[in-house]
């Protein structure tokens, strides 16, 4: 009974799931979404690369930058974590689905 | 005499959620033997930890399961933190505990949510999940990531929950109790629950101290065996904790217990929240490198005690052994369904709770002896 009850209640309210792709669901400011790398402060420690889990984050020999490959990346934290300057960190981009392979920019293996 | 006949289920099947082939050899509809094959989501989690820093693979190792990550956060820092002697302040232990208890509300309720449909009520599926969809989004507040939390670090946290975080944490709990209390109820008073759930998939609790079972199913027979309070860790040591038994060991108790373990982490919770000092926050990063050792841990998941052995050399894990609960679970399956009338065997199933990918660790065993196998020959498929 306690059931029946609970449905006809819940025919008179508004949904609970959102319209999703005309909205976007809220989320938190300390949402750890798309990882960015800021290269102009990036000083080529190594730190980062050293740190990381799953070898996303490799520090490319020409530049001195570190680069991340968004298909290995497993939002961590770890590489943010240890950088000395601070140039690591996440945006609030959930959807990180993609077409193309490429623009994971992923590196050659 | 009857002749059996095998019926598979798996490894692809509709009603299970991970490859697992189960072969049931029935006679009529009555299941006489079932046996149980494993290997098909082998994932090489143990190897992919050997030769990594210890904050490294704490994060590599949390990604062992997607319902309970914070758990073997909690074994593998109990582990270290244990052998080399890293002392946490009060604060990062209680914000460990938030977060474990917060994840073990939502896994019981993704599970009941998955039983409810298995039995056949979907509305329930439904009322279950919207409920769990709210602790997520407390998870998202309080760590940044709604599954895999990467919350904490070798003796210290990577963020200083705030007030408002846990007022947060504490009114969402508020806001899905009463509806939880409703659910529970119609599970307990449900006939089709009943009738389809009570007496089936039967454990006595000689079989369950034979098998060594763990977690809710050996609740659900009257062993007393939660990690929290017979060796508490972490904030555990602060808080006062029931253990939620039942007598009955069917499907049924099973249910219940999972369901009153939520009720229960929520005054964990709240208790945690209560008792976090006011104005401290987490140690900076990194509080201590570890170089050498080695240990054991245990946490408790949702699904029961969750084991690890870790040795470090160098400053990197040379081994780390984990062994979750579902294979403690699992080997109780084919008992449990013996006798049972092959509809009831989903439920069985369902209410041991597994989570295949987890466990999955290779085992060859041929002619009743062991064989080692190389990682080339694995990947060959044969032995030299
Ligand atoms: S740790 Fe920071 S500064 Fe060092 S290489 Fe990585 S991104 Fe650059
Ligand atoms: S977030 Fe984690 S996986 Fe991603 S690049 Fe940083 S350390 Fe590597």
């Amino acid at each position: 009974m306690g059931i029946l009850t609970d449905v006809l209640k819940n025919m008179f309210k508004k949904p609970f799931t959102i319209d999703y792709p005309k909205k976007k669901s809220k989320i938190s400011v300390h949402f750890r979404g798309k990882i960015h790398v800021d290269r102009k402060k990036c000083i080529g420690c190594y730190l980062c690369q050293m740190n990381c889990p799953t070898g996303a984050i490799v520090v490319n020999k020409k530049t001195k930058k570190a680069e991340v490959d968004l298909g290995l990346c497993i939002l961590c934290s770890m590489c943010a974590e240890v950088c000395p300057v601070k140039c690591i960190y996440f945006t609030n981009e959930y959807e990180n689905q993609v077409r193309a392979k490429n623009k994971l920019k992923p590196r050659k293996r | 005499m009857h002749k059996t006949c095998l019926f598979p289920i798996g490894p692809q099947h509709p009603s299970l959620k991970e490859p697992l082939f189960l072969k049931l050899y029935v006679d009529g509809t009555t299941v006489k033997d079932a046996v149980f094959d494993l290997g098909y989501a082998h994932r090489g989690v143990e190897e992919k930890l050997e030769g990594k820093q210890v904050d490294t693979a704490l994060h590599a190792v949390q990604r062992t399961c997607g319902i309970c990550s914070q758990c073997h956060t909690m074994a593998f820092l109990r582990t270290v933190e244990g052998f080399a002697e890293v002392e946490i302040p009060d604060r990062v232990a209680l914000q460990r505990v938030i977060v474990a208890e917060l994840e073990r509300i939502h896994s019981h309720l993704l599970w009941a949510g998955v039983m409810m449909h298995e039995l056949g009520l979907d509305t329930l599926f439904m009322y279950f999940m919207r409920e769990r969809e709210k602790i997520l989004d407390v998870f998202d507040e309080l760590t940044g990531n709604r599954v895999h939390h990467s919350s904490d670090l070798v003796g210290t946290s990577k963020r200083t929950f705030s007030e408002e975080n846990l007022q947060f944490a504490l009114s969402t709990l508020d806001s899905i109790k009463e509806n939880l209390i409703s659910y529970r109820k119609t599970v307990d008073s449900h006939d089709v629950i009943r009738d389809r759930c009570i007496g089936k998939g039967l454990i006595t609790k000689k079989d369950a101290k034979t098998f060594g079972l763990v977690g809710p199913v050996a609740r659900a027979c009257n062993i007393n065996n939660d990690v929290r309070v017979n060796s508490p860790y972490m904030g555990y040591k602060m808080l006062k904790l029931n253990s939620i038994m039942r007598t009955e060991g069917d499907a049924h108790a099973r249910t219940l217990v999972r369901l009153d373990e939520v009720f229960e982490s929520m005054n964990l919770v709240e208790q945690a929240c209560n008792q976090i000092p006011k104005g401290s926050v987490v140690p900076k990063y990194p509080v201590k490198r570890i170089a050498q050792g080695y240990g054991v841990g245990a946490s408790e998941a949702p699904r029961g005690e969750n084991f690890h052995f870790v040795k470090v050399v160098n400053g990197k894990t040379a081994r780390v052994k984990l062994r979750t609960p579902t294979l403690a679970n699992l080997i109780m399956f084919p008992e449990a369904v013996k006798g049972a009338d092959i509809t009831d065997v989903p439920v069985i199933v369902m209410s041991l709770d597994p989570c295949i990918s987890c466990m999955e660790r290779v085992a060859v065993v041929k002619d009743g002896k062991s064989e080692v196998w190389t990682s080339h020959e694995l990947f060959k498929g044969e032995k030299k």
